[in-house]
């Protein structure tokens, strides 16, 4: 009953805060718009403490925060030159969807997919390279953060002039965020391994592959998801910095933006972001729904259920 | 407790080194085996560019046909007029890599190739910045490159001759300096220039030669250039330049006028001198006497045969025109001003494809061969890999030693007071990315304690905390600038977008590493707490506080690096001139590798600085955690 009226005030609210940032800018304006939104917020936050009651409050947060967005923008009458509306970011989404859909393979596929394969396999290898020596262990580790501070806003325009300007060299910057997660995230987890269960091993008279792929991979695995979320995320954000900097053919997300911000259209922008965040998205919680299958055995997954 | 392994074959190590040794030998080898590297990367980055650059044909030292008389191609043997020592054979632009010996004036060869050769003369000595002499005799027209590209010659004469009286005098078309009987006056002090017209401050005397250099260089009568600026790169006079022959297919039946060219590169749209057996077909061609109104029908030309083009295209005799002697009339006349040729020997008809059409049709069985097709050229950066590859203008991975030794004149490129001064971008990005952290750290643990204290906030906010950084911050950059700049706050004055570019990729790692410190609460401590009676204030502040530190730091770590990506960022959108963004962008639109290498070292280490500087502040904070 109680998640039944919460359901309905968060509705009634955020339906009265369409109207509102979809009528005329008149006095009573700000008035309704607040109240709406703040009807909503506090109705959808009673759900109460059953299931559904439960997610009625994550699942009005975005349209509260477009609401928010769309409001703003309409209640100051801020030019769409400057800052497009939601609405103005919808109407161009809707125009610009092949076009984006198209920047997006270029994006995704040909550049992404190729550099997390390249990165990831390179990385995982040189990782189970580094575990496997002391010296390199010491020699590497201490230099990792140095790597990890390179900034790639310098280093894209250097791969720039190595791969040229096509999207090989974007694949390239993403070759090379991945890597580095992956390496460090690698050699953690081969190296966090339980001394006893390690004994245990040994006393079973194990080969140094058993132990490898029984305990230390196993052991690396969720490690290596970590490494995985943050290089999705990050090469995603990557490689539309490198499309900004290595300024190749006018393909791919990166280039759409940059493209668009220059000549002023904002609204093409912003959705361009939003396919962009959308995909990024979607491949983190790939990442992550792939990891609870896999690793369901883990304590830090374990205690999550 | 839990013990973790350090190396999986630690415990095998049987000898060791004194621990300060051992501690840094391993880093000090990887790193030196990293520079090392630098070579074999430098090489696998820069031959295929350097092969490339000898392919390009953009990149080739190009000549114009001085046509030396054609000669013929025997067999394997090329016969040129000059002899040439040295060259370089090419065709199709790219080098033959037929084995070829070059003995005196004839080249002999495995296969059957039609190619250029271009042989040096001795470099121009610079006398002043854009004065060269040359000590032989320079090949009159001189053939002259600047740093691998033809340069134009030329300089134009004065319309009104000097007459004593005369001080001004306009040149139309030229825009280099002055020559009064080949002498180079100086601007300024002997003539000022307005527009065309130049005015002298003392009359030019009675029949002097005056002239006005119109392309790249003029030449002297003393085998002196003149450049009309100083030339961008190394100066070089081809010595001469040699056209070959080849055949031209197509079965000579006696009645067949149409051939094609065995290789169809034609690069330099140059005349095609053709030649059935040894006589060479007339090559010129030639304008109508009359006009071409639109009304005319007739037009009378030089020869009485040839070939007849309307705006480039061939006519058909008895189609389109009739004939009679060198009187050509058309079924229809031509449109006004419609441009109207003859060709009373060849005519090359397209020369993509490279079909040539001759007048007259050759007697059967006749060689049909052309001379011009073929550029000229060797690369501009010289015959072979490692000199094209050390003459590569922006290597992607310069030699290590290269870098090194940029390092001194980088540091020393601008004095201190110069706001590019290379320490004041340091600093400036420094306080940029500590303001971002500071920033990004206050907002990131004010959210972490609303998460911990209101449970749904968190569930509410935080799947949108991981979207906020997928969103790709550089595109927001710009209209960041705008809103900002709308309010009178600009990245010129201001280091708050800096700040605020930095702390929205710096507050997320904050935030996620302070919740999880804020819930890896002791449960005994929390029991204990309650049991007595403790406020939730003295719960946050003795209890999960203190268990939050050491991760606050270590999300505090990251959060440094992202706030200096996120700084990096800012700067490189901003026009002040100001931090190692944009000093990375400049050398990168320069084209200074090795000092974006240098600027990225240094980033690097100033990374690593404020990294540290976070743990110095944690030893400082946080003493009983030490890691």
């Amino acid at each position: 009953m109680r998640v039944v009226s919460a359901f309905l005030l968060t509705l009634l609210g955020l339906a009265g805060a369409f109207w509102t940032v979809t009528g005329e800018v008149t006095p009573t304006y700000w008035l309704r718009f607040w109240s709406f939104l703040l009807l909503a917020c506090a109705a959808s936050g009673q759900g109460g403490r059953s299931r559904l009651g439960r997610l009625l409050l994550p699942a009005a947060v975005p349209f509260v925060l477009l609401l928010l967005w769309q409001g703003l923008v309409v209640g100051f009458g801020v030019p769409k030159g400057i800052f497009p509306s939601v609405a103005d970011v919808w109407a161009s989404l809707q125009v610009t969807f092949p076009v984006l859909v198209r920047d997006s393979y270029v994006t995704f596929i040909k550049e992404i997919l190729l550099g997390f394969v390249i990165g990831f396999s390179a990385g995982f290898l040189t990782g189970v390279g580094v575990a496997g020596s002391t010296f390199l262990q010491r020699g590497f580790l201490p230099l990792a953060a140095a790597f990890g501070a390179v900034p790639i806003v310098g280093l894209a325009p250097v791969l720039g002039r190595a791969f040229g300007v096509d999207w090989e060299s974007k694949a390239a910057v993403v070759v090379i965020v991945t890597f580095f997660p992956v390496l460090l995230n690698t050699v953690q987890g081969l190296l966090s391994v339980d001394v006893l269960k390690l004994e245990l091993l040994r006393a079973y008279a194990a080969k140094p592959t058993e132990v490898f792929f029984k305990l230390r991979l196993p052991n690396a695995l969720p490690h290596l998801f970590n490494a995985l979320k943050l290089a999705v995320v990050l090469s995603v954000v990557s490689v539309i910095v490198a499309e900004f900097l290595i300024p190749g053919p006018p393909e791919g997300l990166g280039q759409r933006i940059s493209l668009s911000a220059r000549r002023g259209a904002y609204d093409v922008v912003f959705a361009a972001i939003f396919v962009s965040s959308l995909v990024s998205i979607t491949l983190y919680h790939l990442v992550s729904w792939f990891e609870r299958r896999t690793t369901r055995w883990h304590p830090s997954l374990r205690e999550e259920v | 407790m839990r013990r973790e392994a350090k190396g999986l074959k630690s415990e095998r190590r049987g000898f060791s080194l004194p621990a300060k040794v051992s501690a840094f030998l391993p880093v000090l080898t990887v790193l030196v085996a990293l520079i090392l590297l630098g070579y074999p990367l430098a090489l696998l980055f820069g031959l295929p560019l350097a092969l490339r650059d000898m392919r390009d044909l953009r990149k080739w030292e190009k000549a114009t046909v001085t046509a030396q008389p054609p000669q013929r191609l025997n067999g394997t043997t090329l016969t040129f007029k000059n002899p040439a020592e040295d060259g370089v054979l090419v065709r199709d632009n790219i080098p033959v890599d037929t084995p070829y010996t070059v003995s005196g004036d004839t080249v002999t060869l495995q296969a059957e190739p039609s190619t250029p050769l271009v042989t040096w003369g001795e470099t121009p000595t610079p006398v002043s910045e854009t004065i060269y002499r040359y000590d032989g005799d320079l090949p009159d027209p001189p053939t002259l490159y600047v740093g691998g590209t033809l340069a134009v010659g030329g300089a134009t004469p004065v319309a009104e001759t000097p007459d004593d009286v005369r001080v001004s005098f306009a040149f139309s078309g030229a825009t280099g300096p002055i020559l009064l009987d080949d002498e180079v006056l100086s601007a300024g002090a002997d003539y000022t220039v307005q527009g065309d017209t130049i005015t002298f401050a003392e009359a030019p005397s009675f029949g002097g030669e005056l002239r006005r250099v119109s392309g790249d260089y003029a030449v002297l009568n003393d085998d002196t250039v003149v450049f009309a600026a100083p030339p961008s790169g190394e100066v070089r006079v081809a010595e001469s330049v040699v056209r070959l022959a080849e055949r031209l297919s197509g079965e000579a039946d006696g009645t067949n006028q149409r051939f094609t060219l065995l290789q169809t590169p034609v690069v330099e749209t140059e005349p095609y001198d053709v030649y059935v057996d040894d006589t060479p077909l007339p090559s010129d061609d030639e304008r109508p006497e009359e006009r071409v109104d639109g009304e005319r029908a007739t037009f009378t030309f030089g020869s009485d045969e040839g070939i007849v083009t309307v705006e480039g295209v061939p006519q058909t005799e008895g189609e389109t025109y009739t004939r009679d002697g060198s009187v050509v009339t058309f079924t229809e006349p031509p449109a006004r001003n419609a441009q109207l040729r003859g060709y009373p020997g060849a005519f090359v008809t397209d020369f993509q494809t490279g079909e040539v059409m001759l007048a007259r049709a050759p007697p059967a069985g006749a060689t049909v061969w052309t001379d011009a097709y073929t550029v000229y050229a060797q690369p501009g950066c010289g015959g072979d890999v490692i000199a094209c590859f050390l003459a590569l203008p922006q290597h992607p991975v310069p030699f290590p030693h290269w870098i090194a030794a940029r390092i001194g004149p980088f540091f020393n490129k601008f004095p201190l007071n110069d706001e590019r001064n290379i320490v004041r971008a340091v600093l400036y990005t420094a306080a940029g990315t500590l303001s971002a952290l500071g920033l990004g750290a206050a907002v990131g643990t004010l959210l972490a304690v609303l998460f911990v204290t209101v449970r749904p906030l968190e569930r509410a906010l935080l799947p949108w905390l991981v979207a906020s950084q997928t969103v790709p911050i550089i595109a927001l950059v710009p209209v960041l600038l705008l809103v900002l700049g709308n309010v009178g706050i600009t990245i010129q004055t201001s280091l708050l977008p800096t700040a605020l570019i930095g702390a929205y990729i710096a507050f997320f790692p904050v935030v996620v590493g302070t919740v999880k410190g804020l819930r890896s609460v002791d449960p005994l401590a929390l029991d204990l707490m309650k049991s007595y009676a403790a406020t939730p204030t003295q719960l946050f502040t003795k209890v999960r506080f203190p268990a939050a530190v050491p991760f606050l730091f270590t999300s505090l770590k990251l959060a440094a690096a992202a706030a200096l990506v996120g700084a990096l960022v800012a700067e490189t959108e901003s026009n002040n001139r100001r931090g190692l963004g944009f000093q990375i962008l400049g050398q990168v639109q320069s084209g200074n590798v090795a000092d974006v290498w240098i600027l990225l070292l240094i980033s690097a280490l100033l990374g690593i600085g404020l990294v540290a500087l976070v743990g110095l502040l944690q030893r400082v904070i946080a003493p009983w955690e030490r890691s």
